[in-house]
This record gives C-alpha cells, structure tokens and sequence, in this order.
C-alpha cells in the first residue's frame, strides 16, 4: 500500500476533528514520509483503519463510534421524559391535566425533590461530556444535525405518546405534542452546539499554547 | 513471543525511553527498532495511539518542534511520569522476581 493510500484510508477512518485532527494526521505524515525515504519495512505502521480506531478510542472515549454517539441524546431526552412521567405513573398527577403542572401535582411527597435532582444532575453531566465528545469531532455540524434529528423524533414520538393519552382530540393531542417537543429539543440542541463550540475553543486554545511553547 | 507480555508492559517501555531524553515519534519507534530483538519488536502502530494515551493521562506532554527543518511533535516526561514509572519499575522487578523463581522451582522439581 501506497502512504497516499495509507493517508485516505486513516483520515476517512478517524473520527477526532480539529487541532487535534490536524496534528495527528501531521505526525502520521511526517512518519510515512520518513518510511518512504529510508525504505524501512520495519517502521511499518500496519492498518491505518485499525490505527484511526486507536486514535478514536483514545481522544473519543465511551463515543468512539457513531451509533455510541446517537445514544446520549436519546438518554438525555429519555431522562427528561421520565422526570414528567414518573409522577404520573405513581398517581401523583392526571393524565388530563397538562403536563406541565405535574411537579405541583405531587404536593408534599419526600421522594419527589431529591429525584428530582439526581435526574438533573445526570442530565446535565451527561450532557457536557457529550459537549466534550461532540468538540473532538471532525465533522461537527453533521454530528450535532443528527442530534438535532434524534432529539426531535424522540421528542415527537414521546410527546405524541403521551399527548395521544391524554387527550381525546388526536388533532389537538399531535399539534400539542408538536408544540411541546419543539422548544425543548432546540434548547437541547443549542445547549449541545453552544458547549461543544466552547470546548472546541479550548482545546484550539491548549493547542496553539502547545505550539507556542515549543 | 507472546504480543499480550509485550503489550501490558508497553508503557513501562515507552516511559522509560522517554525519560532517558525526549523525543518525536519517528525517533522513537527507530529507537525501539534498533535496540529490541524482532521477537520483542513493538508494533509502530501501536506508538503513536500509546503515546496520545500517556499524553492524555498526564504521564507525559508533547511540544512542537523545529527539528531537522521539520515541524516535529516531540515527548517528554512529566514529573507525574516519573512516579509512574518508579511504580511500573516496581512493579515489573517484583514480577520479574516472582516468575523467576516460580520457573526455577519448577525446573528443579523435574
């Protein structure tokens, strides 16, 4: 195999995006080039597909793989979904009443603050380190559209689910969970966009200080 | 030679590489070719990823530069890299030291 060829099939195959992308990809240049002109077989570096994954694991963690990458999302939504459920289903609130009112509904019981928070606390630490991985992609805007996409459906198919339930109107009940589910899920996805941005900053920022320094 | 020795010691190696000078990759895996036996040799492939890994972790830090009139990312050892590798030296000698007399008892005893 050519290092031409070598080089496509190692940047098709890794994931990580930005600085990091960048002087990655030097190294592995400089490298090859280096095995181009000292003819050395044993400087190979084997499968760049295989050596794009190691990369992907290192920088990208739990999210390595796109189909990881499509779960937090659906999770994050999820737990949202089973902040408003939960009362609910323990007969806290009525399902004809809106969905909103349900926190209110559930009066002065001891579990319901504390649940409350943990799914807050997850929520949110789920979301920031799913910012972190976003940030380290090199296809940034395709990743967060395809958040963007799960977090609507979900939310539709959820919402709808549950504004079907509610309501004897399925008209009223679909434009209502339409309704509903778009201003979380653009919250949601801004909230991703917005942190992914900002970390990509910061790691623009460690990386050009690497440089500095050197 | 069984590659998963080599492999769960391999950042024993590459630290201890590493403290002795700094260096970029290249030099690196032309070091690892030139004093290991070919039994022994490290996979290149398997560099680059371990020294992204040890970065990452803090054991060692990288900084570009001008070398040869080329742009080179090279590694050195951070102070926590240093107490890494005392613990892995360890370690390894109380390994080492374990096996070694577990395999002479074993040839006596035949």
């Amino acid at each position: 195999m050519s290092s031409k060829d070598f080089l496509e099939r190692f940047e098709q195959a890794l994931l990580v995006g930005g600085t990091l992308r960048k002087e990655i990809i030097t190294e592995i240049c400089q490298h090859t080039e280096e095995i181009e002109v000292g003819k050395s077989q044993a400087l190979d570096l084997g499968d760049p597909e295989k050596l794009a994954q190691k990369y992907n694991h290192t920088h990208l963690g739990f999210f390595h793989t796109t189909w990881r990458l499509i779960l937090p999302p659906g999770l994050l939504y999820e737990g949202l979904l089973l902040f408003m459920l939960v009362p609910y289903i323990l007969g806290f609130g009525s399902m004809n009443n809106n969905m909103s009112s349900s926190a209110s509904n559930t009066g002065g019981a001891d579990w319901f603050w504390p649940f409350m928070a943990i799914i807050a606390i997850l929520g949110l630490s789920l979301a920031l380190v799913y910012c972190r991985a976003l940030s380290k992609l090199y296809h940034l805007r395709d990743y967060i559209l395809v958040t963007l996409v799960i977090v609507i459906t979900l939310g539709t198919l959820t919402f709808g689910g549950l504004a079907v339930v509610s309501s004897s109107n399925l008209l009223v009940a679909f434009m209502g969970a339409f309704l509903g589910t778009i201003p979380q899920a653009t919250f949601i996805g801004l909230f991703l966009t917005v942190g992914a941005l900002f970390y990509r900053r910061i790691e623009q920022k460690s990386s050009s200080r690497r440089r500095s320094i050197g | 030679m069984n590659k998963e020795l080599l492999k769960g010691n391999s950042e024993l190696l590459i630290l201890s590489l590493l403290a002795g000078e700094p260096m970029h990759g290249y030099a690196l895996s032309k070091k690892l070719v030139s004093t290991m036996p070919d039994m022994f040799r490290f996979g290149v492939g398997m560099l680059y990823p371990l020294l992204h890994k040890l970065e990452h972790e803090g054991l060692i830090t990288s900084r570009w530069r001008e070398i040869d009139n080329k742009n080179r990312r090279v590694y050195e050892v951070t102070k926590r890299g240093r107490r890494g590798l005392i613990a892995r030296k360890k370690d390894w000698f109380t390994f080492q030291k374990t096996i070694n007399t577990l395999v002479q008892n074993a040839t006596h005893e035949q």
